[in-house]
């Protein structure tokens, strides 16, 4: 089967979902992770929903300003299953196959473009501790009793505490 | 004694008279007293040589409910370690409020959010801003509703020296500043790391990009993060985010006052 004529199909279960300005937030439940989407990744991640091909996606790219090429539709398509976005599909290569440079190069599209590509930025929301006050392992270190008594950065039900008379560390 | 602090009862207990002065001293700001006699927390100081036993004890004790979560011959130490877990419950299990690590000032009816976390020049940055006249409301916490507006959070400011382990705290009028009263929408929301030296020439990010920069900085991100979400959503949405290496807090403080002129 033509890769083209796969049905993309977005991931909908365990995600808390809002926009912001035309770019989409999603929140995933079980990684705790959370994700922005621009315009131009949104729009292919709300389009896969298991009916379109690809090539139907590509057609429907000027909604977000770009041009119907394939190579973006494999761009966002490369993101949104490298963050678990996407049910399982076959994709033509790897996220670096796919990079700006190389689609600008395809588009043959000057710089400015950049922006308009498909995005998605992501990050874990912190545990409690973490995102409250913390020392690094370096910083805890580097203090003298009486301590900081502040979590641990990086183990955050740790605290930076004294050890012996003249040391601070992990506890 | 037991208190109510942004929706939970909290008791507190100890051997010592006469210390529940000093633990009370660092009870989240707002904090009400509360008849409850049953409630989910309760912290706990048995302080050495209060209570009679066999064998030497030096050591105080700290406990949550029926776990010591810290022991120390250092009282004052014990009783950091207690407000910080407290604060930080509070933070996370607030009923109706979204806590965000983050310094905030007043400034023309508008707050100025600085999200970060220790060790990057928060309180200093507000210090900064508090000599230039705006009000304080927190070095900690931008205490968010679900509108997205901040409501003060005004626990002293905590200043460290290059040398000190132990900040030393201070109230606002020691930087000729008085205490915000009502809650702000926000006017900027600053997300900035000190570097000494550095040119502050910070870049406008989009309201989701603002919206996850935040998120990193969310206390109940992970238990509420359909809340957090909204809220965070609410907070930026009039308000730009910029994003940035600084160098010294008073260049950039005069920056971030203009930018909500």
């Amino acid at each position: 089967m033509d890769m083209r004529d796969q049905k993309p199909r977005a991931r909908t279960e365990g995600l808390l979902v809002e926009d912001v300005d035309g770019e989409t937030l999603v929140y995933d439940l079980g990684s705790h992770e959370a994700h922005r989407l621009n315009p131009a990744a949104a729009l292919v991640w709300r389009m896969s929903d298991g009916r379109a091909t690809v090539r139907e996606l590509v057609s429907r790219l000027d909604e977000a300003g770009l041009p119907r090429d394939e190579a973006v539709v494999w761009m966002a398509l490369t993101r949104l299953d490298a963050v678990g976005l996407l049910e399982p599909m076959d994709l033509p290569g790897s996220r670096s196959a796919f990079s700006r440079k190389e689609v600008l190069r395809v588009l043959g599209a000057a710089a400015a473009m950049t922006l308009l590509l498909p995005a998605v930025d992501s990050v874990v929301a912190p545990l409690a501790a973490q995102a409250a006050s913390c020392v690094t392992p370096a910083q805890c270190n580097q203090q003298q009793p009486p301590c900081s008594g502040l979590p641990l950065c990086n183990q955050p039900t740790r605290r930076c505490a004294p050890q012996g008379a003249t040391k601070c560390g992990g506890r | 004694m037991t208190i109510l602090s942004q929706g939970r009862h909290i008791g507190f207990r100890t051997d010592k008279p006469g210390l529940l002065e000093e633990i009370r001293a660092r009870f989240p700001p707002g904090w009400k007293p509360s008849e409850r006699t049953r409630v989910r927390r309760v912290y706990s100081v048995r302080v050495a040589g209060q209570t009679p036993g066999p064998g030497p004890r030096r050591t105080h004790n700290l406990y949550m409910n029926a776990s010591r979560i810290e022991r120390s011959r250092d009282l004052e130490y014990l009783l950091d370690r207690l407000e910080g877990d407290l604060h930080l419950y509070v933070a996370e299990r607030a009923t109706r409020r979204i806590f965000v690590h983050a310094g905030v000032v007043g400034w023309r009816g508008k707050a100025i959010v600085l999200p970060g976390r220790s060790f990057t020049g928060k309180s200093t940055l507000v210090a900064e801003l508090l000599r230039l006249g705006a009000t304080y409301y927190s070095d900690e916490y931008a205490v968010l509703d679900a509108k997205g507006r901040v409501h003060p959070f005004p626990r002293p400011l905590s200043m460290r020296g290059e040398t000190e382990v132990r900040p030393s705290r201070h109230g606002p009028e020691a930087f000729g500043a008085e205490e915000g009263r009502g809650p702000l929408a926000v006017g900027v929301v600053a997300v900035t790391q000190f570097r000494p030296g550095a040119r502050w020439r910070p870049r406008t990010l989009t309201g989701g990009q603002g919206v996850i920069a935040l998120l990193e900085h969310t206390v109940p991100a992970r238990r509420r993060p359909k809340a957090s979400l909204s809220t965070l959503r609410q907070a930026v949405s009039g308000a730009p985010v910029i994003k940035g290496i600084r160098g010294e807090a008073r260049d950039m403080a005069q920056a971030l006052l203009d930018r909500v002129d």
